[in-house]
């Protein structure tokens, strides 16, 4: 990966439990489910990264599994998109990112404990180039249905 | 104000969660004339004593249009101060008064749903010499502002611990 870029998955309302290192959030059936990605310069050179932070479409993909530890399916919007030109320079300290309402991108209609990270291809749709995929931590976001 | 509003959402969706709840982002405030929110973002965990005091001061576009942050009177005029307190409620004397969001580019363009913002180690500016709990305050002045008047984010806290 480009040096010093970190990438976390920002679950505003989560609680960290540092026994099993996890997020832990809870929601009613129904509201949204807003987390943010957050790419970091934690470096001392610039990086240079796409514009475009889009769910499962080249460069951002989220990885969700439901209460039964099957994968979640993606509802969409699925949009075909240009490979941007030009590029956001993140200078060292600063971050970017954008944020997303996973209650509408996928079902999480069932209540129970859904398990989310989100991976980032530095590279998107072009050849790796030896840049890893970049996992964000995981978070456990637990549906319950409204009483 | 009548109470019906309140009362067909409580019917609809549940109790009105009481404002802030906790673990929750506090509300942004607007730059004017900008359309950009501005909030800090505290440290993901408690602290220790004498670990850096690491924030971010994040620029929020919740609009349906790109913003351009345009760098007019020099690249460096972004300007962030902040303001901490103590859980005594006491100011807490910054030791260098001024921080940059040092933008060295000519202009940042942060696309509608989109967040740009800039870390900064309170460690550097103030002393966290105890432990305990501290209010951060941010005040954003973006050099585009007409008035050039800063806008104060909502508080944070953060809790430093004891080392062990």
């Amino acid at each position: 990966m480009p040096a010093g870029l970190s990438v976390t998955l920002d679950v505003p309302t989560a609680t960290f439990d540092p026994r099993v290192h996890m997020w832990f959030a809870r929601y009613k059936k129904g509201e949204p489910v807003v987390v943010g990605v957050r790419l970091a310069n934690n470096g001392d050179r610039v990086i240079e990264l796409s514009p475009l932070l889009l769910p499962q479409a080249m460069w951002l993909s989220f990885e969700v599994n439901g209460p039964d530890g099957r994968e979640v399916r993606f509802l969409g919007p699925r949009s075909k998109i240009k490979v941007p030109k030009g590029s956001i320079r993140l200078e060292p300290g600063c971050f970017w990112g954008s944020t997303f309402n996973l209650a509408e991108l996928f079902d999480l209609r069932k209540p129970g404990t859904y398990s989310v990270r989100a991976a980032y291809r530095p590279t998107g749709p072009g050849p790796s180039g030896g840049f890893a995929i970049i996992f964000t931590e995981e978070a456990r976001i637990s549906i319950e249905s409204r009483s | 104000m009548s109470a019906l509003p309140i009362l067909v959402w409580v019917l609809m969706f549940g109790p009105v969660p009481a404002y802030p709840a906790p673990h929750l982002l506090p509300p942004p405030h607007r730059v004017p004339g900008l359309e950009l929110d501005v909030s800090v973002e505290k440290p993901r965990r408690p602290l220790i004593v004498g670990e850096p005091v690491v924030v971010g001061v994040r620029l929020t576009n919740n609009n349906l249009r790109t913003v351009e942050l345009v760098a007019r009177d020099g690249s460096e005029n972004h300007w962030v101060t902040f303001e901490v307190t103590d859980q005594a409620r006491r100011r807490v004397e910054p030791i260098v008064p001024e921080a940059k969001m040092r933008v060295t580019y000519e202009e940042i363009r942060i696309l509608s749903g989109y967040f740009w913002g800039r870390t900064y180690d309170l460690s550097k500016n103030f002393k966290f010499q105890n432990a305990g709990r501290y209010t951060v305050v941010a005040f954003y002045t973006p050099s585009s502002s007409p008035n050039a008047s800063a806008i104060a984010t909502a508080p944070v806290e953060i809790e430093i611990l004891e080392k062990r």
